[in-house]
């Protein structure tokens, strides 16, 4: 019987705090994204083949082109 | 304890329900506060997976046999530590186990990505929360591991009173269970299994909230990674119980449930590459998300296989009752998972087809574009090769009755070729350049790795003629065999050279450009690139898999001897002296002890050389003790393990049936895995800013 009770009461416990936001003021999700995160995203690519320019795996008009995409891309 | 679990499934079920509508609905309708309530539900499943984890350890640890699980898979001698391992030692505590890991993860990836990924939440945690769901309604329904147990008039035992009670025992865990690697290895295989759950998540949110970017991937890729490596060592954990616990002297036997957690590895090994292209280049959009698919849903057909009874294997939990409706048998339930996942996963790639088509073109064949997609067809076909392994024996018994099953002389023919030449790309797209790929490009970075290979192949085909008329009589008797294992030895030293090479250069490069003094620059390929130089020692650790699998594949010898104590036997390049025969009180009651060994004392020498003391035993379990288990007796160096096993014994006149393998480079194995452990944790670590 106190096992019943002690879950039930766990039960409301963790359907109130699930719930409770429901009844918070009305919000949209935000939909933009991290900048910073979208710069990072870029830096770390580039920064690798940077790497690759030093060890002559990619030729430097190669890179501009690569380069160019990938910021035309974290701009889309 | 029972009653507690119970109802924390019970609520962590229902919180499921109401998670995953409430994700859904902040999907159609961009509200907030839906989602906040659908990343709470998971929070809320976690707190109570692991209340129920909590109640079940308990209840193992305190012997509570009113319970079925506890009486099946555990026992009042049962040492500690695989008491803790019978959770996931029978298949309701496994599947509450993996809930319980699944519902972590979930909670730790809404935790990392509520900042920066927040747009892509709603769908996201709608796929999780649909797959927890999944495992809930199972573990609610099907395997609850808090059933009481029943005697066999229909009463609960937990009705007894308690002098009835204290008399009852457990069955005890299977005694091959009973071993440090197997209470390792389910964990780091479970954490493979659902850690891939996530980037499968992560994936599809994306195609649903229309997001081409690939910011979110660092993310997505982070977890593969993860799964990936904590899989890898799983299934390498399982190669080393399977050779020092089943005494056969093997660690591979293309058992089908060794298979079903191999396919989700190669196809996220496929991910894992493709990723980077889409990464830098926007291409492999269409692969990257058919690959994180496949490789989810080959999860989930593993733990169909395994716990289904459709399988017949040493890993596999056992057969269902037949008199159980279709509709509830365990098998389907996760054929309708899988299906109503492909069937979302298929729906969104239709919908959003226009996301996964990048506009960029192949500019060469040979550029390192290419190479990754040659490594992923590969990759792709060897997965269809052991997927159709293991799948088409199920289907060959439903259409004929006909019991069929795949062993090595189905894989090895089908799977060597393309291993090769999965090790062939692996090499020359390190080297390759980006979008160009011209013999120029290639040739000053050949010279060194093709003469590497070359001599290496020298080497081991003049050692071979040295071996004379014996190492003929073995070629004619399986060429085959030596052609691969010839290629393998060459290719191996071709991509270690080009490793070398690579990694020299990288060094060389950043004392040149003053970034580093010369002992700095040593370590400077993995502070500036964690990722690429990380993903190189995976392939050192890959070329030592190779080898290791080649040599002891070939050379591996076997010998049997009846020896007696004083008894010198020579086995290959050793020669054993019996010193005795021991074992423990055998008459003892095994319900108390738990285990009674019995042992033989080895002297091994090499020459005059004394080199190792080994003690191969038997061990007498009281859940089967018709069937000692072995506990093998290894003398392991880098290029051979000398392996000992008591075949046989007669403790009355005190002699004992020797069973030896010498076994090449089996620890090749086992430092590859350490070099991918290594490796892969290095990849995972953020790059070094500038």
């Amino acid at each position: 019987m106190a096992a019943l009770l002690a879950t039930l009461v766990l039960a409301v416990a963790a359907f109130v705090w699930v719930l409770r936001p429901l009844f918070e003021e009305a919000q949209a999700i935000p939909q933009e994204r991290s900048a910073g995160l979208l710069a990072d995203a870029v830096t770390r690519s580039v920064q690798e083949l940077e790497t690759d320019l030093r060890l002559q795996k990619i030729e430097p008009e190669d890179l501009d082109m690569i380069q160019e995409h990938l910021r035309r891309e974290s701009a889309s | 304890m029972g009653t507690l679990g119970t109802y924390a499934l019970f609520i962590a079920l229902g919180l499921a329900l109401w998670g995953a509508l409430a994700a859904f609905v902040a999907y159609r309708t961009d509200d907030l506060r839906y989602l906040r309530s659908a990343v709470r539900s998971i929070h809320g499943i976690t707190a109570m997976s692991l209340l129920a984890v909590a109640a079940l350890w308990i209840a193992l640890l305190k012997n509570d046999f009113t319970l079925k699980y506890v009486w099946e898979y555990s026992r009042s001698s049962q040492p500690f530590i695989y008491k803790l391992s019978a959770l996931w030692g029978g298949m309701n505590g496994s599947i509450l186990f993996w809930c319980a890991l699944l519902a972590v993860f979930c909670s730790l990836a809404v935790v990392l990505n509520r900042r920066n990924n927040l747009r892509l939440l709603p769908f996201t945690s709608f796929v999780l929360l649909l797959t927890l769901f999944f495992f809930l309604v199972l573990l609610n329904f099907k395997t609850s591991p808090f059933e009481p147990l029943m005697d066999s008039g229909g009463l609960a035992v937990k009705t007894y009173s308690p002098d009835m009670l204290a008399r009852i025992d457990g069955n005890g865990l299977n005694p091959l269970l009973q071993n440090v690697y197997m209470a390792i290895h389910p964990p780091m295989l479970y954490q493979g299994y659902v850690g891939f759950a996530i980037p499968f998540a992560f994936i599809l949110g994306a195609l649903a909230h229309r997001e081409r970017n690939t910011f979110w991937m660092r993310s997505a890729r982070n977890w593969a990674m993860y799964s990936w490596l904590t899989l890898g060592i799983g299934i390498l954990l399982g190669g080393y119980w399977a050779y020092i616990e089943l005494g056969w002297g093997g660690y591979w036997a293309w058992d089908p449930v060794e298979n079903a957690s191999f396919l989700p590895w190669v196809t996220g090994t496929a991910f894992l590459h493709s990723f980077l292209m889409q990464e830098k280049r926007g291409i492999y959009r269409f692969w990257n998300v058919f690959f994180i698919m496949a490789t989810f849903l080959l999860c989930i057909y593993g733990t169909f296989l395994t716990r289904s009874g459709i399988l017949q294997s040493v890993h596999a939990f056992g057969q269902e009752d037949p008199t159980i409706p279709w509709y509830f048998k365990i098998g389907n339930i996760f054929i309708a998972f899988m299906l109503g996942m492909l069937a979302l996963g298929v729906v969104l790639i239709l919908r959003r087809r226009g996301l996964l088509t990048s506009g960029q073109k192949l500019e060469s064949a040979g550029s390192r574009e290419s190479l990754f997609l040659y490594g992923n067809l590969l990759l792709g076909l060897m997965t269809l090769i052991v997927l159709f392994g293991v799948t088409s024996p199920i289907f060959v018994r439903m259409a004929t009755g006909k019991e069929v099953s795949h062993g090595p002389e189905f894989y090895n023919p089908r799977i060597l070729p393309v291993a090769l030449a999965i090790l062939l790309v692996m090499g020359i797209a390190s080297i390759a350049p980006w979008r160009r790929g011209g013999w120029a490009g290639y040739r000053r970075h050949l010279l060194f790795p093709s003469l590497a290979g070359g001599s290496a192949l020298a080497v081991s085909l003049a050692a071979f003629l040295y071996g004379g008329a014996a190492s003929r009589a073995d070629f004619a008797l399986r060429p085959l065999t030596y052609v691969y294992l010839f290629a393998c030895i060459a290719l191996s030293f071709f991509v270690a050279a080009i490793l070398a090479e690579e990694y020299a250069r990288s060094v060389k490069t950043s004392v040149a450009h003053g970034r580093a003094s010369m002992p700095a620059a040593l370590l400077s390929p993995f502070r500036d690139n964690p990722r690429r130089y990380g993903g190189y020692l995976v392939h050192l650790g890959m070329i030592c898999l190779f080898l290791g699998v080649a040599f002891s594949g070939t050379f591996q010898k076997e010998y049997q001897e009846t020896m007696r104590p004083g008894d010198a036997v020579r086995f290959g390049p050793y020669t054993v002296r019996m010193a005795g025969l021991n074992h423990d009180d055998l008459n003892a009651d095994l319900t108390k002890v738990n285990e009674a060994r019995v042992w033989a004392d080895l002297h091994v020498f090499k020459g005059d050389r004394f080199v190792a003391h080994l003690r191969p035993q038997r061990v007498f379990y009281a859940a089967n003790p018709q069937q000692p288990t072995y506990e093998v007796a290894i003398h392991s160096r880098l290029m051979n393990d000398f392996y000992t096993l008591l075949a046989g014994f007669d403790p009355k006149d005190g002699t004992a049936v020797i069973g030896a393998y010498v076994n090449p480079m089996v620890a090749w194995l086992w430092l590859g895995g350490l070099f991918v452990l290594i490796g892969g944790t290095t990849a995972l670590v953020p790059m070094r800013r500038f």
